[in-house]
């Protein structure tokens, strides 16, 4: 392997040569690894938005959300309102038996008509604690979140999502303002920072507020007939401490929740366990796209393999000429081996080009996240390098096997 | 008698057959028996298939016998590896082919400069020698160029420098002067002459009667023997 740097510059003068066949030669490369590098991307930018999906749920949180269970039998005859979901009770009882729980917070869904003057908008009202903005990790644009007082003293006060604030008040303040809430008028506290979960499109108002002025039932009038829920918390979302097993301890609030409740009328979720079920899915993913780049990657080599067999073979009398020049086998494969690398590794890097491009033209025209990570594209350039390494030795070996006197004897 | 050192190429009962195919062999040199001192000019003459190609291939040690001795400058090549032949040809041996054999994607100096890249030289000495060499064939002004713009007259000087770069005890050519007209082949066959003088055994075959006749000693060849 003397005069490697020499071997390389030939290698380079003989690509250079014969561009165009070089260029062809190295398109299934080129595009292997492109197709590699924005598979990469693609994937690493979906993955990093699920994982801040899962992330804004809070790791540390156990979600458990009321649902309607599949039949509803009424505790008393006649009453045509339907009990069901989690109850104050329910909270007290698990926080007065699970260890390392840091905060609880719930919110109750208050289905009422929203509106300001005239106008009237569709948002999600909640009827919430003090804590629940520090639970959730939620941020005032202005103003502050509901507190205390506004529990105790039952005020008619309510926090806007940064959409509804718009959608009522444009660019107006609307601290100060009161909006109307069934047949209630809340005056306007703060207003939440735009793009927080769930939070553009909701209003949150004082649970106990929400309590004495709606009450707990909610009724509800479809062509004609009434139906009436009665659910004290809609969603309980209950958060550890760091050193907590979050798992275990969803299990079991679980059981807790299991033992009081005849009905599945609640469900859970873990966002830890979501996170851990998105890396199967993701490992899954991970293994399909290697595959197919892997395919690619391999005709690409294969492509590789036919030119270079083609070369070997057209110049059979300059190997010839090399060899009565002293040059060993081992000679002749370095400089047909470094050659192939050579071809291969040029079409990685524009390869390389082609997917980081790819790789914006989707962000930019699907508008899906892509990250092209410095590994990726190490690993897609160290693929290709390899590529030409393993397919290079066969074409390689053909040139240095020939005999000398044979090689040079051939006319072409 | 000549003294064993005086002795280049000691050939002794060298025999070499072709393979026609299974069981079937086509013998070209048949137990053939040759010495060439140092500082030799040979012809070597014959018609076509009478095995002079084959002996000379055997001579460069671009192949090797089936039977018999060769010892080249004292060593024995006719058993030696692939490898160890290629290092024997890269510092004994120079070729000057009839069509030059020049590199087309290398220029002149980095053509002339290629047996020394084998033998591990740096780039450095490379260049300098081939700058040497081609000053030593009157072409150092054709440096630069690729082989394609050279006349053939030219190429063959660049393929003379070529095989003088390694400074090789033996020059080995074949029909030096059959690719090229009467008065650039005069031309060639006065560079041999100067080399002869300076003291460079050459074996050179050709069918030429009158540039046989310019070495020093003909050997002619005819159906696989030296023919005296």
């Amino acid at each position: 392997m003397r005069n490697m740097f020499t071997l390389l510059v030939m290698a380079l003068a003989n690509v250079g040569h014969h561009k165009m066949r070089s260029l062809l030669t190295m398109l299934g490369i080129v595009f292997g690894v492109g197709a590699v590098v924005s598979m990469l991307a693609i994937s690493a930018g979906a993955r990093s938005e699920a994982l801040t999906q899962i992330e804004n749920m809070g790791l540390h949180n156990v979600i458990v959300r009321s649902v309607k269970p599949p039949l509803v039998q009424n505790k008393n005859k006649g009453d045509w309102v339907m009990h069901y979901g989690l109850t104050f009770s329910d909270r007290d009882h698990i926080e007065s038996l699970l260890p390392s729980i840091q905060d609880m917070v719930m919110t109750r869904t208050v289905r009422k008509k929203i509106w300001r003057g005239a106008r009237r908008i569709d948002a999600d009202i909640f009827a919430v604690e003090p804590g629940y903005a520090h639970t959730i990790g939620l941020d005032m644009n202005a103003g502050r979140f509901i507190c205390d007082v506004d529990m105790e003293q039952r005020n008619a006060t309510c926090v806007l999502g940064y959409d509804v604030a718009r959608d009522f008040f444009a660019y107006a303040n609307p601290i100060g303002e009161d909006i109307r809430i069934g047949s209630e008028f809340f005056r306007v506290v703060g207003v939440l920072r735009s793009g927080q979960k769930d939070g553009n499109k909701s209003i949150y108002i004082p649970e106990r507020t929400a309590a004495s002025v709606f009450g707990i039932k909610s009724i509800v009038r479809e062509s004609g007939s009434f139906s009436g829920t009665y659910q004290e918390i809609s969603e309980l979302i209950i958060q550890f401490d760091d050193r907590a097993d979050v798992l275990s301890m969803s299990r079991a609030v679980d059981h807790l929740l299991d033992k009081r409740h005849d009905k599945s009328d609640y469900e859970m979720t873990v966002p830890l366990e979501l996170l851990q079920q998105r890396g199967r899915t993701q490992a899954i993913f991970t293994i399909i796209m290697a595959s197919i780049a892997g395919i690619s990657l391999l005709v690409g080599g294969i492509g590789i393999m036919n030119i270079m067999l083609a070369t070997v073979l057209e110049r059979t009398k300059e190997i010839g000429i090399r060899r009565a020049l002293g040059a060993t086998r081992s000679d002749i494969i370095s400089q047909f081996l470094v050659e192939t690398v050579v071809l291969s590794s040029l079409g990685g890097l524009l390869g390389l080009a082609v997917g980081v491009g790819g790789a914006k033209l989707v962000t930019h025209f699907a508008e899906w996240q892509t990250i092209v990570s410095p590994s990726a594209m190490i690993i897609s350039f160290g693929i290709s390098f390899l590529v030409g390494l393993v397919f290079g030795v066969y074409p390689a070996l053909r040139a240095a096997r020939m005999k000398p006197v044979d090689a040079l004897r051939h006319t072409g | 008698m000549t003294k064993p050192s005086d002795v280049l190429i000691d050939m002794n009962g060298i025999k070499r057959s072709y393979a026609l195919g299974k069981d079937r062999h086509l013998p070209v040199l048949l137990g053939l028996d040759l010495q060439v001192e140092h500082g030799d000019f040979i012809a070597l003459m014959g018609p076509s298939g009478s095995g002079k190609s084959t002996l000379m291939n055997i001579i460069g040690c671009l192949d090797q016998s089936d039977g018999g001795q060769y010892l080249l400058q004292g060593r024995d090549v006719s058993s030696m590896s692939d490898r160890a032949l290629s290092h024997v040809r890269g510092q004994l041996v120079g070729f000057v082919f009839q069509f030059f054999n020049l590199i087309p994607q290398l220029n002149v100096r980095e053509n002339v400069a290629l047996p020394l890249f084998y033998q591990g030289v740096s780039k450095e000495k490379r260049e300098r020698l081939a700058e040497e060499s081609l000053e030593r064939v009157s072409l150092s002004h054709r440096i630069d160029h690729r082989p394609q713009q050279l006349s053939g007259g030219e190429m063959q000087r660049a393929a003379i420098a070529r095989s003088l770069i390694s400074k090789p005890p033996l020059l080995v050519a074949d029909e030096p002067t059959g690719n090229l007209d009467s008065r650039t082949g005069a031309t060639i066959m006065e560079l041999f002459h100067d080399l002869h003088k300076e003291g460079m055994t050459i074996v050179m075959v050709t069918h030429d009667a009158d540039v046989g006749k310019q070495a020093g000693r003909m050997i002619h060849m005819r159906d696989g023997r030296i023919t005296p």
